[in-house]
């Protein structure tokens, strides 16, 4: 039972996707209208975040069968460019967070370039290596960063309607994303390219390129995701935007809602991040940990007994049309 | 920069080299032997190093404690190793052993966190010291040096001069073939899975001797033990014993000249080590 077979599953169909898209905007245009409580909101941008940032990884990891175990570094990356740039130079924080989305890209080519040597767990090793050197980074370099107590960001609006609104664009953006790669040839070539490097190049496809490209959108993207929770929460700290386990966070969001299928991450999202943030809501940020142990174990259960994850039931209860 | 100063710098190396070296060997022999990158390997650690915490307030002897920690970590061990045999253990080094050991590690480690919380935890016993005319020398250190020295020749000698060693050593190169002549695989697997986990609960023991836990400490220790075994190639446990030495020493310099990018540093060299002789590494010992 290899990854790459399990990750096969679930593919999506045009009429259930645009079906799903619809139901998508939908639902969580019609929400704020009815969750009165900003606790609600926030817990349904949450929600949207990690489903963009779980479509990202989904990318790179679960399309193009790259393993990264690092996206935090990307995430990281651009929320502290951000924060630096308008802490330091005063800059306008949309154009400090585009610089910071540039700068995951310009790391994410970086380690788009490695993966044209690494392959399988060593592109895992690697990735995992960058995000703890930027989180050491962070942690010492306290005159620009803050060090450990993290980095404060003023953002000048703080309107929960308006990240709540911002934070929807973001999720559709990477399904469209997403779902434009997915039927694209670029698509095909990434899947060819986890299933068989060596028959993909073969074949003719460069895969160095599809690599290349994958990390950069895949990065990108995490990066706006990063920016966007730096002037939503206000704060950043290096044991959590670098963390690993907001790395692991992202895969299991992923994973539990079905790699490589464009539903999945917003199911793995619902499934993951809703009973995370209750958890903190109710009993507060003291057991945060337990929601953390929840799932470690998620994770443990669902690759054992479902790895192609939750995605692909949906894939049986809306029947794939074949074309 | 005077002479002192230097080998002062290079016995605290070598004296760190020497414990790396146990962590690393026996995370090394769980690569090479039994085909598992283990990402909980660094979470098992920390909690064993919390165990040691948690039991020194009994104030028990040396080996009773040492002992207790074995004993207590048993059901974890059992529970990891039983996950590993069953899914991971000789299946092809994929993504899903990525997967399993790392949601085993986030588990584990949030555990800590809800148990003992977030900040560091130590023994609180003083490090002893002495000077060699102007050199300074760490006495604990020292000692947990030779501990960690001697633990490794006797799992030197028992893979080369036992029965079971050489059973080992014989499903590492060629299982089919060891199971031609009546060894059982399977079994031989759990059991030096069993006995890397009881040299690591000593590990654990040893560094509580001067270091300071907390849930994110595993981290560190994994990413080294890494680094040691990709410089020493993986699989081969005679070169990550000299690695940790080479990586100990440049870790002593780095954290004295240049403090704060002590990580960075040597983080960047495992990324240019896996870039320069990337997965050819992945051969036998």
């Amino acid at each position: 039972m290899s990854y790459s077979e399990v990750m096969t599953f679930g593919r999506q169909r045009a009429r259930s996707v645009q079906f799903f898209f619809l139901g998508v905007i939908i639902v969580f245009g019609l929400l704020p209208a009815l969750a009165a409580s900003s606790w609600y909101m926030h817990i349904m941008i949450m929600v949207m975040l990690y489903a963009t940032l779980s479509s990202a990884w989904n990318l790179l990891g679960g399309y193009c069968g790259q393993f990264s175990v690092g996206h935090a570094a990307f995430f990281g990356a651009s929320g502290y460019t951000m924060g630096i740039l308008m802490a330091q130079l005063n800059l306008n924080p949309f154009l400090a967070a585009l610089v910071g989305v540039a700068v995951s890209g310009a790391l994410a080519a970086l380690v788009g370039w490695s993966c044209l040597r690494l392959t399988g767990i060593f592109f895992s090793l690697a990735t995992f290596a960058l995000a703890e050197i930027l989180r050491k980074l962070a942690l010492f370099q306290e005159k620009i960063t803050g060090g450990p107590l993290g980095l404060t960001i003023a953002f000048p609006t703080q309107s929960k309607l308006s990240f709540y609104i911002f934070a929807l664009a973001l999720m559709i953006c990477s399904f469209v994303v997403v779902f434009i790669v997915e039927r694209s040839k670029f698509g095909y070539y990434c899947q060819a390219v986890r299933e068989n490097e060596d028959a993909a190049k073969a074949a003719g496809i460069s895969t160095n390129k599809v690599k290349v490209w994958a990390a950069l959108i895949s990065a990108a993207l995490t990066g706006i995701g990063g920016a966007f929770y730096a002037a939503y929460i206000g704060v950043i700290e290096p044991d959590v935007v670098f963390g690993f386990n907001l790395s692991i966070k992202i895969i299991i969001v992923t994973i539990i809602g079905g790699a490589g299928t464009l539903i999945g991450p917003l199911l793995g999202a619902i499934i993951v991040v809703v009973p995370d943030e209750f958890i903190r809501g109710w009993l507060g940020g003291a057991y945060a940990s337990w929601s953390g142990m929840i799932y470690g174990a998620m994770l443990v259960v669902i690759i054992l007994v479902r790895p192609n994850g939750l995605g692909a039931f949906l894939h049986f209860i809306i029947p794939a049309k074949r074309d | 920069m005077d002479f002192t100063l230097v080998v002062t710098i290079l016995i605290a190396g070598l004296l760190t080299g020497g414990m790396y070296s146990l962590i690393a060997v026996n995370f090394n022999f769980q690569v090479g032997a039994l085909r598992v990158v283990n990402f909980s390997y660094g979470a098992s650690l920390m909690l064993a190093m919390y165990l040691v915490f948690a039991l020194s307030v009994l104030k028990l002897p040396f080996l009773a404690t040492l002992g207790l920690v074995i004993l207590l970590l048993l059901p974890c061990y059992f529970l990891v190793g039983w996950l590993l045999r069953r899914y991971v253990v000789f299946t092809e080094l994929d993504d899903i052993q990525i997967l399993l050991t790392m949601g085993i590690a986030i588990f584990i480690e949030n555990l800590a966190q809800a148990i003992w919380g977030a900040f560091p935890r130590t023994l609180g016993a003083m490090e002893k010291g002495m000077f060699l005319g102007d050199i300074y020398i760490n006495v604990t250190r020292l000692e947990v040096f030779v501990v960690s020295l001697i633990l490794l020749a006797a799992g030197y000698l028992f893979l080369t001069r036992t029965w079971f060693g050489r059973c080992i050593r014989a499903v590492v190169q060629d299982k089919d073939m060891a199971a031609v002549v009546g060894v059982n695989a399977r079994r031989v697997a759990v059991v030096a899975f069993g006995i890397s986990y009881c040299f690591l609960a000593i590990g654990a023991f040893l560094l509580m001797m001067f270091y300071s836990v907390e849930p994110h400490t595993g981290g560190s220790f994994l990413t080294m033990a890494f680094l040691i075994c990709v410089l020493g190639g993986i699989g081969n446990l005679a070169g990550s014993f000299a690695a940790s030495f080479v990586i100990g020493v440049i870790s002593a310099f780095v954290s004295f000249f240049l403090p704060g990018y002590h990580d960075p540093i040597l983080f960047s060299a495992f990324i240019l080590i896996i870039l320069i002789r990337p997965s050819g590494l992945f051969g036998e010992a």
